[in-house]
């Protein structure tokens, strides 16, 4: 094929701009490969879900049962006058769990989204729990709070929250339990 | 124009950024949490709920699902439950389960959720029909079933009724669309860039032009700004081209960066422009430029055939005839290297380095970003790997990886299980004997009819009006005295002093007067403590059947969870196996589209070979001709 020919050929094919691929989703519907494999990779995807949850629901089962279950959730409201970097959560002065957190973490708490921070096998009876939180507040200053709650631990599932609140007035945070049933 | 041959990690970079862009823009209340929420404002009432977002916020969207379907199993969901589905089928769509996502829309809606919950469900399912390829039907659902657009869900649905308008051809309504967005986001910038592409692609130059020159005036900032800068600076040249206006082309091409994903192409316009505007001088030095890159690059494949009829134009034969000597080297080492890519790809080499080991901190973590430059054989599949089929294969691949991952580390867990579940099993066991030794010792007790005795004495005692018998200890104590005395009185008859058998008589009295005068409380005591003691052995009873149903039914809960735990084992074991030929599946399909990208690369390269050789052959020819005329 003549020389320029060719050239004015590839000249044509370079002309061409498409549109910005745009992927269909996070996790492409339609797979390369065929209708088939995309279809055996989502019933795939639907049973790794379903063992997923049979998979939890028997660990909650065995490790927490329903009795004597205590969860103790964390939320953050605002957020404007405080960044929690830390929580540590004893009970009857034995330390439950500390955590630190990322920011990804941080971000999601901001967003209004509640963590599960710990559940733990609680005997009825009365109980005194504490949190400890430390974080950074308005100009980077470095901010410690505690709030301890007393509550009585009655038979069936107990929910317990500790709020992170804004104080506008005081451009403080402010911690406070509540029972969440 | 400076610029190392090798694939530097600055040019890979920006496409690795441009490649995962495409991936981040659309489903961007998905994605991008930070800046976007799918459900705001969103009053947490249920605990469950906040904790499907906090998975859901950090990407996890996994872990999110399921939450979200423990949640609702398990009831603990009472008021945000369908807050929380509209979720469900959200990240149903992103996660390629789409038939899932329909079918729990459509229940949503036939279960008549309030409007508001309503409005949602019917952005998302328009999405699900954009995905399908169903225009009309999601345009019809965005402008129809769609009354007002929920704050939080507004960019998403301006974005992607942009997108639809677009498929549709409707571009004038794009322009109202667009302003919907934010100008300047990310977001904005590319759909601006597709809707400007798709009206030159539609005969609309101008109009798409402007669009395209709004974008080129976007400050330098992260590389996806750049790349979308860049982009426009290409589609601007590329338009001007086709159009006959080189000068035009060439202004805008003289912005184009030199590095970047499309730096080559830029080289390739700006010599092409010259050229256009017959000044080949200005295009020798950015084909020189061009060809000094990896011949892998079909730009650079077309430079090497440009750029010998370049100095043929000129009159430098020599260096023309040396360029189509070099063209064609490197096209016969190019096909020698796509013969050796084809058994690398068959052998299973190619994509081993392609996918390399995948780097997560946790399974649960988003999917590793693509690195291309992973691959020596980046050059040759630049536009492969930025295609979208490209993307959906890989994307599917590292998702079943991290399936795989999972299920592994679920069969970790399940022996961490296991050996709880023995350790119950085995306390269990011990505990029953000793449970039922102690039912043993209640039983000999007999405590219940004993108490039964009990009451027998004290309704006898009643009836009998036997006041003696509520006599407290130091009361009986006295009583036995004086029975004692009175013995010895009778015993010894006259030999008692009056005085003394008067005395007696009066103690006796004494006493009996003061026990009888409380004898109803004393019978009211002595029942309630009766009483007492009944409840306290009905709530021995209820210890006892707790004991005897847990030393029962324990045994048959933990023989459940053992079924339940062999059933999980085996039911993981097997969807490994189903996750093994996926991921066979899977790679093949990419492999099958290097492939193919191999196989439709040939024929260009062999016409581009002969063409060399033929002006290689002409060149000669010329030459001869000239020594035979004595021509310069």
């Amino acid at each position: 094929m003549n020389i320029r020919v060719v050239i004015q050929r590839l000249f044509i094919a370079a002309l061409v701009v498409s549109v910005a691929p745009f992927a269909a989703s996070v996790f492409a519907d339609s797979s390369t490969g065929g209708r088939d494999l995309a279809d055996d990779t989502a019933q795939f995807r639907r049973d790794v879900l379903d063992i997923n949850r049979r998979l939890l629901l028997m660990e909650e089962e065995l490790l927490f049962p329903a009795d004597t279950r205590v969860a103790i959730f964390v939320s953050l409201d605002v957020g404007r006058y405080f960044t929690p970097d830390a929580v540590t959560l004893k009970l009857g002065g034995n330390t439950l769990v500390s955590h630190l957190y990322t920011e990804r973490e941080i971000r999601a708490l901001k967003n209004g989204a509640v963590q599960r921070l710990h559940t733990a096998n609680v005997r009825n009876g009365a109980h005194e729990l504490t949190a400890f939180v430390t974080g950074i507040g308005p100009n980077g200053r470095e901010i410690r709070r505690a709030a301890t709650l007393n509550f009585d631990k009655a038979s069936g599932q107990h929910f317990i929250q500790l709020r992170l609140e804004d104080d506008a007035a005081a451009q403080q945070p402010t911690l406070t339990f509540r029972a969440w049933q | 124009m400076t610029m190392s041959y090798r694939v530097s990690v600055r040019r890979v970079l920006p496409l690795a950024l441009c490649l995962s862009l495409s991936l981040a823009l659309m489903p961007a209340s998905v994605v991008d949490a930070s800046d976007r929420r799918l459900d705001r404002p969103h009053a947490v009432e249920d605990p469950a709920y906040g904790q499907i977002l906090y998975e859901y916020y950090q990407q996890r969207y996994f872990a999110a699902m399921t939450t979200t379907h423990i949640a609702l199993d398990s009831g603990a969901l009472p008021t945000q439950a369908d807050r929380a589905r509209v979720l469900l089928g959200a990240l149903y769509v992103a996660y390629g389960m789409p038939d899932d996502a329909q079918a729990l829309f459509e229940t949503l809606l036939a279960e008549a959720v309030d409007p508001q919950l309503a409005a949602r469900v019917w952005i998302h399912l328009a999405e699900l029909h954009y995905r399908q390829q169903r225009y009309d039907d999601a345009l019809t659902l965005l402008d129809q079933r769609v009354p007002s657009v929920p704050d939080d869900l507004a960019e998403q649905y301006h974005a992607l009724r942009i997108r639809v308008l677009m498929r549709l051809g409707r571009f004038e309504e794009t322009v109202s669309a667009l302003a919907h967005l934010e100008q300047g986001s990310r977001l904005a910038a590319y759909l601006q860039y597709n809707v400007a592409v798709s009206r030159i692609n539609a005969g609309q130059g101008e109009q798409g032009t402007a669009l395209l020159r709004a974008l080129t005036t976007l400050p330098p900032g992260t590389e996806e700004v750049n790349a979308i800068r860049d982009k426009s600076l290409l589609a601007l040249g590329v338009h001007y081209l086709r159009q006959g206006q080189p000068e035009q082309a060439a202004y805008y091409m003289s912005f184009a960066r030199l590095e970047g994903p499309y730096s080559d192409l830029s080289l390739l316009l700006h010599a092409r422009a010259a050229l256009a505007q017959e000044q080949p001088q200005r295009a020798v030095g950015s084909l020189q430029q061009l060809t000094r890159r990896s011949p892998q690059r079909e730009a650079v494949q077309e430079a090497a055939l440009l750029l010998p009829h370049l100095h043929d134009q000129l009159g430098n034969h020599a260096a023309a005839l040396q360029g189509y000597r070099d063209a064609v080297a490197a096209y016969t080492g190019q096909s020698e290297y796509l013969n050796e890519l084809e058994q690398a790809i068959h052998s299973g080499a190619w994509f081993a380095q392609l996918v390399s080991e995948p780097q997560w901190s946790t399974a649960m973590d988003p999917l590793p970003e693509f690195m291309p430059n992973r691959s020596d054989s980046f050059p040759t599949f630049q536009t492969l790997f930025a295609s979208d089929a490209f993307h959906a294969a890989w994307q599917n691949y590292h998702e079943l990886i991290r399936q795989r991952r999972l299920l592994s580390s679920w069969q970790q867990a399940l022996l961490a299980l296991d050996s709880l579940l023995a350790a119950h099993q085995r306390k269990h066991q011990e505990r029953v004997p000793e449970a039922l030794a102690l039912l043993a010792t209640l039983d000999a007790a007999g405590l219940e009819a004993r108490l039964a005795d009990l009451f027998a004495r004290l309704d006898a005692a009643i009836a009998a009006d036997d006041w003696q018998v509520f006599a407290r200890a130091d009361e009986r104590r006295l009583l036995e005295a004086l029975a004692h005395a009175r013995t010895l009185v009778d015993k010894w008859g006259e030999r008692v002093r009056p005085a003394s058998r008067e005395r007696l008589a009066f103690y006796e009295g004494l006493l009996a007067w003061d026990l009888q005068q409380d004898i109803v409380p004393r019978q009211w005591q002595q029942r309630k403590a009766l009483d007492e003691a009944s409840a306290l052995l009905a709530e021995t009873d209820t210890l006892r059947e707790n004991l005897l149903r847990a030393s029962r039914d324990d045994g048959t809960r933990v023989l459940g969870y053992r079924r339940d735990m062999d059933r999980l084992a085996a039911d993981i074991l097997a969807l490994d196996q189903r996750g093994v030929d996926l991921l066979a599946r899977q790679q093949a399909a990419i492999e099958g589209l290097a492939l193919a990208w191999i196989a439709e690369s040939r024929p260009r390269l062999r016409i581009m070979t002969a063409a060399a050789w033929e002006a290689i052959g002409d060149l000669q020819e010329r030459a001869v001709r000239r020594d035979m005329t004595g021509a310069p």
